[in-house]
């Protein structure tokens, strides 16, 4: 497994104002559009004009919406209206300090750079186990999922 | 994603293939919907069956959706078998293009004074929910004929 460095120069990190966010997506394609075309392998879809087209993102964002439970008070000004909320997440790399994603890499490949403390792939050391990603979406998932769990029942409204 | 040529789009119609009817709550519980459901639309004009969504965050009274995801089977080079031809749908069905007349021998155009655009806004329609699902939204207008036949199966932007 990969270790992370002791210490870095510089701790970069990404911040994503929730509150500012309304899902646009524009992140995502600029992304993709950035990576697929600069080095190394593109970014592939497949059966891209059919019925199920699949293809490479390095970041996604999903909208949900929270409900939270309305109190008697709030019953009586709002009736049974719910007091409901969109939430668009942008999921992208956080840069985290202690990149979990690093950690279960068997390779190498996924690496936290000593001079600024960003974490990259270097893909020709990438098997592919795909490891990286399932923890980072539980890393994410154990620190957000309680908060975001505890302002009331949420449903996604995006695929 | 407006206008239609995003659905065609490879990146775009994986970010967003199909739109469900967005449904209020006080709506979807008084239907009985469940998720996975669709639902018959009927306004004074047409009507159209489509897969729908609970949404809290609406007026009770409202409904909506992207309109600009559906898509005619076969169109703008699509497999027909596209989500955008099974699962999404256009509201265009739902209203006249120009409003009722006036008496003074024109007819004048249903549109947003402003903006030119198409006002759905201010359209009064029922929801109805069906008894199953529907393999497609309909109206199902047919299979257009690609004139520029299919795109390439794989797609690789950036490759050199």
């Amino acid at each position: 497994m990969t270790t992370l460095p002791e210490t870095t120069e510089k701790k970069l990190g990404l911040v994503i104002d929730l509150d500012t966010c309304v899902g646009c997506h524009a992140c995502v394609i600029s992304c993709k559009e950035w990576n697929t075309s600069n080095y190394g392998a593109p970014l592939a879809d497949t059966n891209a004009y059919g019925a199920d087209p699949v293809g490479s993102f390095l970041n996604r964002v999903h909208t949900f919406e929270v409900s939270p439970a309305v109190t008697e008070a709030d019953r009586q000004v709002i009736g049974e209206t719910p007091i409901a909320q969109v939430v668009h997440f942008p999921k992208s790399c956080l840069h985290c300090e202690d990149a979990p994603c690093v950690t279960v890499c068997p390779t190498g490949a996924s690496y936290k750079r000593t001079e600024d403390g960003i974490v990259l792939v270097n893909e020709d050391d990438c098997i592919a186990l795909s490891w990286s990603t399932r923890t980072t979406v539980s890393a994410v998932g154990s620190v957000l999922g309680p908060a975001l769990m505890a302002r009331g029942r949420w449903i996604r409204l995006s695929r | 994603m407006y206008h239609s040529w995003g659905s065609q789009n490879a990146w775009l119609r994986q970010i967003h293939g199909h739109n469900p009817l967005y449904i209020p709550t006080a709506v979807w519980k008084a239907q009985g919907f469940a998720e996975g459901d669709w639902a018959r639309v009927i306004s004074p004009h047409g009507e159209i069956t489509v897969p729908v969504a609970r949404m809290d965050a609406l007026n009770p009274n409202t409904v909506w959706t992207w309109n600009a995801i559906g898509k005619r089977k076969g169109a703008w080079a699509l497999d027909p078998e596209a989500p955008e031809a099974k699962k999404g749908f256009l509201l265009n069905h739902l209203i006249h293009e120009l409003l009722p007349p006036k008496g003074d021998g024109l007819r004048w155009s249903n549109s947003d004074p402003v903006t030119g655009q198409a006002a759905w806004y201010d359209l009064r329609v029922r929801v109805e929910r069906t008894e199953n699902p529907l393999p497609a939204s309909l109206p199902d207008t047919g299979t257009q004929k690609s004139p520029v036949g299919q795109g390439p199966e794989t797609v690789r932007f950036g490759e050199e």
